[in-house]
């Protein structure tokens, strides 16, 4: 109305096509401010048309004229501030079920408008056929469908536009009215409000907004009754509990009235593909995830197979190298630095390193390609009743990289109680060092069965969370606490090979460098540790370990085994390095005792030959199912600021590590 | 669609897949899609985008990460995959009671 010229407001949700058709009308004519006191941006344009010229407002976009946030405020404001002369509402045609929710939540509102569905290119390519004019003929305002995009197409706009201006068309919202007046206690509270009490709201949308529990508009409402009106205007809202769940309902139920025989989609049947149908089926869904994971396992020995041949190679190498510097009179030192430390630790990395990459590889795939989200779907259910939220697994999945990332994710979990419980869970999860370290023991024990002692360790990590929700989670999660999911599953995908390699290969590299900064110095330390001129029985270590071994035998661990785990609570690479000291410092006295020349022996022949099937799985779940490491100690720690906490979890897992290591030896040697 | 009764559904603790929960309703897939929308907005529901998901650089104290060591915003490289775990999903949530 600013001379003479038109107002036009344009009204849409987020992506409905506002800016778009602004810039189509204004071009170039355009000026960018703010809302005067608020942050939110505000875009003035101008137009001529027919020699009429025009102002047009691109409104924020937002979801609806509630009183959430600025945008909607300064939104519903303008409108009633009687500024604009006419309202365009757009709609996405693609989506009108959802996008005519900005019109329904205008119904009531008596500024003139009109209303575009956008997009109808979008529609059309999804074999939509939309037909306007029944609709226009049930809402009493002009409607058009068109596509923003193409401004050479403005016509019917234009002609929309004059109409909606000339004839003042204002919405027809009988039927939805209808709908309201059904809801128990509506009449009566619409009665004491008096039309028009907010400038250019009827007493409709008035009294909607006061059962969805919009303070705005109850304030400003509040302010003008007096007396007796005001009373029972505040007693007749208050009847009104969960109010917008009723008027959203009535909204819904209006749009597919007014879209149910104008809208024709050529009724394309999603069908649920035949994986999904056997992912979610409640009786196998649980045994087909399972079956999935063994295949990915088995599919990551794949690419691990060549890395781990590649291995090899540092322990044949030892022979050459022994021999050399033995010929060359290397003091015995320095020969056991070279071939026992830093040679055999190089071959057990590489080796670590082969699996690391290729169950990365494959549970990367698994993430690209949607599979991941729906093996976790079928464990959400599982989660909830544990008392866990869906953001639980998030740190679930971030563990099995690294228990400290878990840990710190945690940080994404407002409750206090379900972020420790998350955490004491998320510790059971066996972490990227576990699948490094596990594979490759498993492989150099067991060869091929490596799978099965994979598999096995699988399992008992279900079981291990299982059990431990029930124990803390008794503690820590009360019933009423617990949520209730439903999953949206994204579609599936094809893998980006590159971006996924890379991030492989990245992920690998950091292990090769945390990997060789913990072994090889382990390694070095404990065999300096039990070295003592070539006789291991002379070391320290060894007649410390020789005095606690009955104890430790309990549990399947001869002492070299159980020092190995006490260094897994530090780090689980650290377990490798001291296995690799002690079995070469043995080796020696091996060979001196056989009176065979040292270079016979490596660390992995003697490893296979002194430490028993059951003893090394026994060792295995030890270490897998022991403390992380020191870090993620204090990672949960910093997460959750109690250090009587951080003790329990910590206590709980050592405990548990010899718990199960115990009935694994038993099982061993029973089976072996 | 009946929210109260779509509320119950969920609360059960039971999960389930947009798809499965329109069979269940009798409605459309996109009907339950705007009402879970529409919920969300007036916070009945949660939702969670396990794909938006960042550590916002609470994994500084992780040796494990390469590391945006808390430095940059983002998810940390050494623990999540770079675009995040992006077709992981969506989670919606009620909180039962
Ligand atoms: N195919 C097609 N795309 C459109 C149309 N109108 C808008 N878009 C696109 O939809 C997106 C959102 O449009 P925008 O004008 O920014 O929406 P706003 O959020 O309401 O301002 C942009 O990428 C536009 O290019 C249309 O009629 N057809
Ligand atoms: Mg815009």
């Amino acid at each position: 109305m600013t001379d003479g010229k038109k107002t036009i407001a344009l009204l849409g949700q987020p992506n409905s096509g506002k800016s778009t058709l602004f810039n189509g009308l204004t071009g170039m004519k355009q000026h960018v401010g703010n809302w005067p006191g608020k942050t939110v941006e505000q875009k003035q344009g101008g137009f001529t048309h027919n020699g009429e010229e025009y102002v047009v407002m691109d409104l924020p976009g937002t979801y609806s004229l509630s009183a959430n946030s600025d945008e909607e405020i300064v939104t519903r404001d303008f409108i009633s501030s009687g500024k604009a002369d006419v309202v365009c509402i757009l709609a996405d045609s693609s989506q009108l079920e959802r996008s005519l929710f900005m019109l329904s939540d205008y119904a009531g509102i008596n500024v003139p408008c009109f209303l575009i569905l956008n997009l109808a290119d979008v529609a059309a390519d999804q074999g939509k056929t939309i037909n306007a004019d029944k609709i226009r003929s049930k809402l009493g305002i002009p409607v058009v469908l068109m596509s923003a995009t193409d401004v050479k197409k403005y016509d019917n706009f234009f002609a929309a536009l004059n109409e909606a201006l000339s004839k003042k068309t204002t919405l027809d919202i009988s039927s939805l009215e209808a709908k309201y007046s059904k809801l128990d206690g509506f009449e009566e509270l619409k009665a004491e409000i008096p039309e028009n009490l907010i400038p250019g709201c009827s007493s409709t949308w008035m009294a909607v907004k006061t059962i969805e529990g919009d303070k705005v508009v109850r304030a400003k409402i509040e302010n003008k009754l007096t007396g007796d009106s005001l009373v029972r205007y505040n007693s007749h809202a208050a009847r009104f509990d969960k109010g917008a769940l009723l008027t959203g309902e009535c909204k819904f139920s209006w749009i597919d009235e007014l879209l149910s025989d104008s809208v024709n989609k050529v009724t394309q049947t999603v069908k649920t593909s035949k994986l999904d149908k056997a992912l979610t089926n409640k009786t196998w869904g649980k045994t087909v995830v399972v079956l999935i994971v063994i295949g990915g396992l088995l599919l990551s020995f794949i690419p691990a197979i060549p890395i781990m041949l590649l291995g090899g190679i540092f322990t044949a190498l030892a022979v050459p190298v022994r021999e050399a510097l033995t010929a060359a009179n290397a003091s015995p030192i320095v020969t056991g630095i070279i071939c026992d430390v830093i040679l055999q630790s190089l071959a057990n990395i590489v080796k670590m390193l082969g699996f690391a990459f290729g169950i990365n590889l494959v549970f990367g795939m698994f993430e690209e390609s949607g599979l991941m989200a729906r093996i976790s779907y079928v464990f959400d259910n599982t989660m909830s009743k544990m008392g866990l939220q869906g953001k639980s697994i998030m740190p679930f999945l971030v563990s099995f990289g690294c228990t400290i990332g878990g840990a710190s994710s945690s940080r994404v979990i407002d409750n206090w109680n379900q972020k420790v419980l998350t955490i004491a869970l998320a510790w059971a999860v066996p972490c990227g060092a576990a699948w490094a370290i596990i594979p490759m023991l498993a492989a150099n024990f067991f060869g091929g069965y490596a799978v099965l002692v994979i598999i096995a360790i699988l399992l008992v990590m279900l079981l291990h969370i299982w059990i431990t929700a029930k124990i803390f989670g008794r503690k820590l999660v009360k019933k009423e606490d617990r949520y209730g999911i439903i999953m949206e599953l994204p579609p599936y995908h094809k893998p980006k090979w590159g971006a996924m390699l890379r991030f492989v290969l990245g992920r690998t590299k950091d292990m090769f460098f945390r990997v060789v900064k913990v072994i090889i110095p382990v390694c070095l330390l404990f065999w300096i540790l039990s070295y003592s001129g070539g006789n291991i029985e002379g070391s320290l270590l060894y007649k410390i370990g020789k005095t606690i071994e009955p104890v430790t035998k309990v549990f399947g661990m001869n002492w070299q085994l159980f020092m190995a785990f006490l260094a897994s609570s530090i780090g689980k690479e650290g377990a490798v390095g001291v296995l690799t000291a002690l079995y070469s410092q043995s080796g020696t006295i091996y060979g001196a005792v056989n009176g065979t020349n040292a270079a016979v022996a490596n660390s992995t022949q003697l490893l296979l030959s002194n430490i028993s099937g059951p003893q090394a799985l026994a060792f295995m779940f030890a270490i897998t199912f022991n403390v992380p490491c020191v870090v993620a100690l204090a990672a949960t720690y910093q997460e959750t600021h109690s250090a009587k906490w951080t003790a329990i979890i910590t206590g709980y897992y050592t405990l548990g590590a010899l718990i199960i290591s115990f009935i694994v030896y038993h099982i061993g040697l029973l089976i072996m | 669609m009946d929210m109260q009764v779509l509320l119950s559904k969920i609360k059960n603790g039971e999960a389930r897949s947009t798809a499965m929960l329109a069979e269940e309703m009798n409605t459309t897939p996109e009907d339950v899609t705007r009402t879970l929308e529409y919920l969300e907005r007036i916070g009945v529901l949660r939702k969670t985008e396990l794909g938006k998901f960042e550590c916002g650089g609470s994994c500084s104290s992780c040796s494990g990460c390469s590391g945006s060591s808390g430095k940059e915003k983002g998810p940390c490289k050494g623990c999540i995959p770079e675009q995040g775990f992006e077709h992981m999903g969506v989670l919606w949530e009620v909180q039962n009671g």
